[in-house]
């Protein structure tokens, strides 16, 4: 499955284009990632544990979509677009969408 | 390009498992992790009971329970009970104690031991015991929480329990309920507990008045008495049933070679 | 032990009522989903058509779920110990076709042919009256850009 951000693949024609696919996925973080994040607000760094959390959670969003697209027979996703928002205290969803096409 | 629109399979982005199935599993998790902290936190207490002095839990009681003078009408009764704990508490020769009595203004028969050596008794215990021996088991009874520090423990673990649920960032709404919980299953003494209590409280008896009349009588009375009518019915429910307590009191009776009949004084 | 009774009941009861909801509403959604499926919804700003364009104008859909009682115990749960919360992935799957099916909708009324440049907004509606901690919902906006080609011939 090839996967582009642009409207197109670069060097290949869109043939036929069957819509919308996304994949999603709600993640919550877990006490422990909470108290180390509390910890690192005080010297400073990259909060590791929310980055592997939500670098997890594209990843799961990514191949779900890809999976719809699986589903309608595309072999490409196009315009491809991520959506982070929170829903609950402490969770977070992770939401990828793209338009679903045949490229040649 | 030739637009050929098809629906994409909605089952990718629904979960594949039935969601009570789910609920079950993670409550089961949650609440076997609940009782690993439990313990976690019931062994760490039992570890410092042990170690704290006496004078600094007296210290410490009597910052949190500032001492409440008794009314005057209460003023005689309050010198015999403080009188009748005293004598009890003599058959306890190693007693680092001060033991100070108050009365609560309450109707439910009740006795608490709270840490420092303070021995509350309800109104209602008073007025409910129909002779001075049994009123001496029920105080008997929580001095002996007080030998083995069960107050202490109670509470260290009730606080304990609620202090380690706050750090962790749970303690509002249904969450709290595990935290409530925690607080009363601290604040009940375990079975073993109750039992060295109530042999303690039989010793103590048989030394003040040469028989333990008192603590027959009291659990006859009690494991009689049909259970919702029963004139005591908060004391019954934070201790064991009053029948095995009776089953036990009598053969421990008779294992030292206590007299559970005697002549039986009358109440305060 | 009367609290936990309590509590397990609400659970069952909010469970089986949210379930009912999510269930009556995805069978609407497929039903709609399938009827307007000749609607061209696309994410791509280019127009899927060599014909040329007669009108086009700016449309959009937004709905906004709110969550029952079961989900946001379920998602207590998941904070302390972490991972998916599985209750609420169907809830915000609904609501964004819920919001793109009401933005196609939006559309055909007016006579469309299809929508290009789709995008998705979600945001969380945060309760007031518990500190701004507890969800009082979520709301997906879908909006897009429907376009009515000039009819061949």
């Amino acid at each position: 499955m090839i996967l582009s951000n642009l409207e197109e693949v670069p060097g290949r024609q869109i043939v036929e284009f069957y819509g919308v696919v996304s994949g999603s996925t709600v993640r919550a973080k877990h006490i422990g990632r909470d108290f180390m994040a509390g910890l690192k607000n005080l010297v400073g760094g990259e909060l590791k544990g929310y980055t592997e959390l939500l670098h997890e959670a594209r990843e799961e969003a990514l191949a779900r979509m890809t999976q719809q697209a699986q589903s309608v027979g595309a072999n490409a996703v196009v315009n491809v677009r991520f959506s982070t928002s929170s829903v609950a205290q402490g969770a977070a969803e992770l939401f990828a969408y793209g338009t679903a096409v045949r490229v040649e | 390009m030739e637009a050929k629109p098809r629906l994409p399979d909605d089952r990718v982005n629904l979960p594949s498992s039935h969601p009570l199935a789910d609920a079950g599993q993670l409550i089961a998790f949650v609440v076997a992790l609940g009782l690993l902290l439990f313990a976690a936190v019931a062994y760490s207490v039992e570890l410092v009971v042990w170690l704290l002095p006496h004078d600094t839990e007296v210290r410490l009681a009597h910052e949190l329970w500032p001492a409440e003078e008794p009314t005057a009408d209460d003023a005689e009764r309050h010198e015999k009970l403080q009188a009748l704990v005293e004598a009890l508490a003599s058959g306890w020769p190693d007693n680092p104690y001060r033991l100070q009595v108050r009365i609560a203004r309450e109707e439910q028969p009740n006795a608490f031991a709270l840490p420092g050596g303070l021995v509350l008794v309800t109104e209602g215990l008073l007025d409910s015991a129909e002779s001075e021996n049994e009123l001496a088991f029920v105080l008997g009874h929580e001095i002996g929480h007080f030998r083995g520090r069960d107050h202490l423990r109670g509470l260290g673990q009730g606080l304990l329990f609620q202090l380690v649920l706050a750090s962790i960032g749970v303690g509002g709404g249904d969450i709290r309920l595990l935290g409530d919980t925690g607080l009363i299953a601290g604040l009940s003494f375990s079975r073993d507990q109750e039992r060295a209590a109530d042999r303690f409280g039989l010793e103590l008896l048989q030394h003040h008045y040469g028989h333990a009349a008192g603590a027959g009588i009291f659990f006859e009375r009690v494991a009689s008495s049909d259970p919702v009518h029963t004139s005591m019915p908060t004391f019954i429910s934070t201790h064991p049933d009053p029948r095995e307590r009776a089953a036990e009191i009598r053969k421990l009776a008779a294992q030292r070679g206590y007299r559970l009949q005697g002549r039986l004084r009358p109440p305060l | 032990m009367v609290d936990l009774i309590v509590l397990l009941v609400l659970l069952l009861v909010t469970y089986g009522t949210g379930r009912w909801f999510e269930q009556r509403h995805f069978e609407s959604i497929r039903q709609r989903e399938a009827q307007l499926l000749p609607l061209l919804t696309s994410t791509l700003s280019t127009i899927p058509s060599s014909a040329p364009v007669e009108r086009s104008e700016m449309v959009c859909g937004s709905v906004v779920v709110s969550l029952d009682y079961f989900k946001r115990f379920i998602a207590g749960l998941r904070g302390i110990i972490g991972g998916r919360i599985k209750p609420y992935e169907p809830l915000l799957d609904r609501a964004r076709r819920e919001a793109m099916l009401r933005m196609r909708e939006r559309a055909r009324a007016e006579g469309f042919d299809m929508v290009v440049n789709v995008r998705l907004e979600t945001s969380r509606l945060a309760s007031a009256a518990a500190d701004g901690k507890r969800t009082a919902g979520v709301e997906i906006l879908a909006f897009g850009t429907a376009v009515k080609l000039a009819a061949a011939g």
